[in-house]
């Protein structure tokens, strides 16, 4: 019976389009629509013709076929330089506390060792570094999600779907689709959680679906310190450049990707009429827009302490096991203990401190010496200065002595001290001698560990990309967010703690000397493609509704992105191009791809009847 | 003592939340529905010894099943049966929003129409005759300034007499001891969707009505109409209703 009604309605639907030529759920809105216009005809009389209100005057101009763009843009780049540019620079008044917060946690836990760190201080360490790193972006998520919520609250991003739809629909979106692609960072950087999150929105299933897959293609925040770390290094002349490539380029493989959903994944799923209300402009409250934006900012921070931290840690036990053998550490203990008798001679057995540095008291010392130079450069002032000598004097007075080079004053003496001096100057020396092997043991284990012989294997495969092992252990890591890419390419391209502060570029550049714009480029774009991170696929799963979308999500972009990343290395190898014209052919290509299935006609449900 | 059942119904912006906190005060606790992340806030008031649940349902355009608030919406008044609905209208976009009216309307359950914002529409220069909207609609019409707390007293007094199932008159109800001896009960309003649709709905309809397992739990006309625009989710409703 049930079965009976279904076939009968079968029917019904299907004489009724052969014989009107329409579906009836367009008859059924029209006829709503006519329904409302006739009561409202009867009941209500315009009393006052002609009442222009404030909005319409307006939307005369926002949703103007010229202006209306051209505010919007203007709008967008405000956006970038409000957010992103000036938050940066408020990221360097934050950084302070949060390094402040890092210095805490560092000196509750147990000291390091000579040459090898207790484990119960690295682990926590490479957590809490890995968090604050990111912590460091909340100013600018601030701004961000409180210009968003400006612009929804007032009213203004009805009117930016409006505007966006008319390009948005050739794609199989939506205008609605406009607020999940500025979240994500359309332009200027921005977390594909919250846009995720915000696809709830789309009454079109079809469309709400293509937004949330093409979401994590933005140019998250995350993505963003790899660029400007490549940026500089090969780059530097053309930075406007390339940032402008890296910014449309994702819009136009997502707007591509969009189109090619619809057409064949997304075929048969629902789709909704686009209703939009322009809603009147009201001022935003301070309240409201304070609440949407902390509790956005909120979601944010809580991924990052949670699922990051674990991720952190896994990736770490991974770059750290099985660990480099006792053999190799009998051998590194042997130079290290070599080094220490060097010393002692240098020094003198006479030296009144060389008694004070015996045994335990030299390790003492170097923790001594580590922190008595990083609590020196997080001072700033002179006043600030002071009262760190004046601390490390308090904590114990001879190695002050040696710290000050022998020179130090004792209620307004100046004294120099020989002694102390000779004595820095050979702990300079076997403090470079350490810190060498600290640094190869870190690079020994790395090569060994789990991690790094899943780089070696790919080697082969990636090189047609560009990527060597160090890349794709990057790569690898950053899978648990992006923000890791950097990180793990710092601890690859290793800086050396205590020793010459070196930046990231010089390192790199010394490393790979090999590398070219070209191999930057490769990597650019495998970034800008790079999947989802796991607390977005999380995101996905849970607003989709299906594990299939979600896994979906993560394979597409890889695909994408090797696919990228081979075609313009070897191709631009192959063709002799550099990194400014493969980008260049490059993305001529995209856009004409992308243009081209703009004009593909979208499926219509009339189709599938006629 | 009973439990009513109300449940609130409007599109974004209609200020369904003002008439909701003006109706219920300080009574009212915040949910979520089940396995979802949308917000379900439940209030009460006491009317005549009698308990009135409200529960707010999410603002939504329409009552198709494309997103999340609507999909809610719409399983509260199909599977939860409210005795009321009441209908937040936004006064100075009502034509806009009589789209979600018509369709609660067509899902069968008794009705009452809040007619909220008067006092923005009248700044715009509109005059509203309620009782022509309620001539239409047939059913209870009430103007409300939810800002101002006006109209609370006439809300409370038609969502009662609309349960006892004796109250068309929006401005003449008082607790309607006034119509309810008259049977001042009209045609229930539909819309017109034109000879050729109307025949479908109507062999649909009866079809439907073959079968008391379906008909018994969703008005005909609204699965019918739902059915001929080959909804996913009322199709999916008549399979279940079958297997049981």
């Amino acid at each position: 019976m049930v079965t009976d009604i279904l076939t009968h309605a079968d029917g019904e639907r299907k004489k009724f389009i052969a014989e009107c030529k329409t579906t009836p759920e367009k008859v059924v809105a029209r006829k709503r629509y006519e329904t409302a216009e006739k009561i409202v005809e009867s009941s209500v009389r315009q009393e006052k013709k002609n009442l222009r209100t404030l909005t319409d005057k307006i939307d005369r101009v926002v949703c103007h076929k010229i202006f209306g763009p051209v505010v919007l843009l203007a709008i967008i780049f405000l956006f970038y330089e409000l957010s992103i540019v000036q938050g940066y620079k408020i990221t360097a008044y934050t950084w302070p506390f949060l390094a402040a917060v890092r210095n805490i946690i560092a000196s509750v836990l147990p000291s390091p060792g000579f040459i090898f760190d207790p484990l119960l201080r690295a682990i926590p360490l490479g957590v809490v570094d890995g968090i604050i790193a990111v912590f460091n972006y909340i100013p600018i998520f601030l701004i961000l999600f409180a210009l968003i919520a400006i612009m929804e609250d007032s009213g203004y991003m009805a009117r930016v779907s409006f505007l966006l739809d008319r390009i948005f629909r050739y794609f199989g979106l939506h205008g609605q689709s406009a607020l999940p692609m500025i979240l994500s960072g359309v332009f200027v950087g921005g977390c594909a959680i919250p846009g995720v999150m915000a696809c709830r929105i789309i009454k079109d299933e079809k469309a709400k679906l293509a937004t949330m897959l093409i979401c994590p293609l933005m140019n998250c925040m995350a993505k963003i310190p790899l660029y400007i770390l490549l940026v500089g290094m090969f780059f530097a002349a053309h930075k406007g450049i390339v940032m402008f490539f890296i910014s449309t380029i994702t819009l136009i493989v997502a707007l591509a990707v969009a189109k090619i959903l619809s057409l064949t994944m997304l075929r048969h799923a629902e789709t909704a009429p686009f209703v939009l209300e322009m809603p009147t402009y009201h001022l935003p409250t301070v309240k409201g827009v304070l609440r949407r934006c902390l509790e956005r900012t909120w979601v944010f921070a809580r991924k990052i302490t949670t699922i990051v931290a674990v991720v952190v840690l896994i990736i770490y036990v991974l770059m750290t096991f099985p660990g480099i053998g006792s053999d190799r550490e009998g051998f590194y203990s042997e130079q290290a203990n070599r080094h220490t008798a060097a010393f002692f001679t240098a020094i003198g057995e006479n030296n009144p401190y060389a008694n004070l540095l015996e045994g335990q008291g030299l390790h003492a010392f170097a923790n001594y010496y580590d922190d008595y130079r990083q609590a020196k450069m997080g001072a700033t002032s002179t006043n600030k200065k002071a009262a760190v000598d004046e601390k490390f004097r308090a904590r114990n007075d001879s190695f002050f002595k040696i710290v000050k080079r022998g020179r130090y004053t004792v209620d307004g003496t100046t004294f120099k001290d020989r002694d102390a001096l000779k004595v820095n100057k050979a702990y300079k020396k076997l403090n470079r001698e350490r810190n060498t092997i600290r640094r190869e043991i870190k690079e020994e284990t790395i090569i060994g560990s789990v991690m790094g012989r899943i780089g070696r294997a790919m080697e082969p495969v990636t090189r047609h990309a560009g990527f060597n092992w160090r890349v794709n252990i990057a790569l690898i890591g950053a899978f648990a967010a992006k923000e890791n890419s950097v990180a793990t390419l710092g601890s690859l391209y290793q800086a050396e703690p205590g020793g010459e502060e070196k930046a990231l570029e010089e390192r790199m550049k010394e490393k790979e000397k090999g590398w070219t714009p070209l191999h930057a480029l490769a990597l650019i774009l495998f970034m800008t493609m790079y999947p989802p991170c796991i607390p977005t696929l999380l995101m996905i799963r849970l607003e989709s509704g299906s594990t299939k979308w979600a896994l979906f999500a993560t394979l597409y972009p890889i695909v994408l992105g090797s696919l990228f990343a081979v075609v313009v290395f070897t191709g631009g190898t192959l063709l002799e191009l550099n990194g400014i014209q493969a980008m260049i052919v490059f993305y001529i290509c995209a856009l004409a791809v992308t243009a081209g299935l703009g004009c593909i006609k979208n499926a219509d449900p009339l189709d599938e009847y006629s | 003592m009973k439990e009513i059942i109300v449940a609130v119904a409007g599109q974004p912006n209609s200020g369904k939340s003002t008439i909701f906190n003006m109706l219920t005060g300080a009574r009212q606790h915040v949910a979520n529905y089940p396995g979802v992340t949308v917000e379900k806030k439940i209030g009460r008031y006491t009317y005549k010894g009698d308990t009135v649940v409200l529960v707010d349902l999410p603002g939504t355009y329409s009552l198709t099943s494309y997103s999340q608030e609507e999909k809610i919406a719409r399983d509260f008044l199909l599977h939860e049966k409210p005795a009321v609905v009441l209908n937040i209208v936004d006064a100075a976009n009502l034509e806009r929003n009589l789209y979600l009216t018509f369709q609660l309307q067509e899902m069968g359950i008794p009705m009452v129409v809040a007619l909220n914002m008067m006092d923005v529409a009248k700044d715009r220069g509109l005059s509203i005759n309620t009782n022509t909207v309620n001539e239409f609609l047939g059913v209870a019409v009430i103007p409300t300034v939810g800002k101002k707390n006006r109209g609370a007293g006439d809300i409370k007094d038609a969502i009662f007499g609309t349960y006892r199932g004796d109250c068309v008159q929006a401005t003449a109800c008082v607790g309607c001891a006034a119509c309810s001896g008259a049977t001042q009960k009209k045609r229930p309003f539909k819309i017109d969707y034109g000879n050729d649709l109307e025949s479908a709905i109507a062999s649909l309809e009866a079809k439907i009505l073959e079968d008391p397992r379906i008909s018994s739990l969703y008005s005909p006309r609204w699965l019918a109409v739902k059915l001929m625009e080959n909804d996913s989710e009322a199709r999916r409703l008549v399979k279940k209703g079958g297997d049981r």
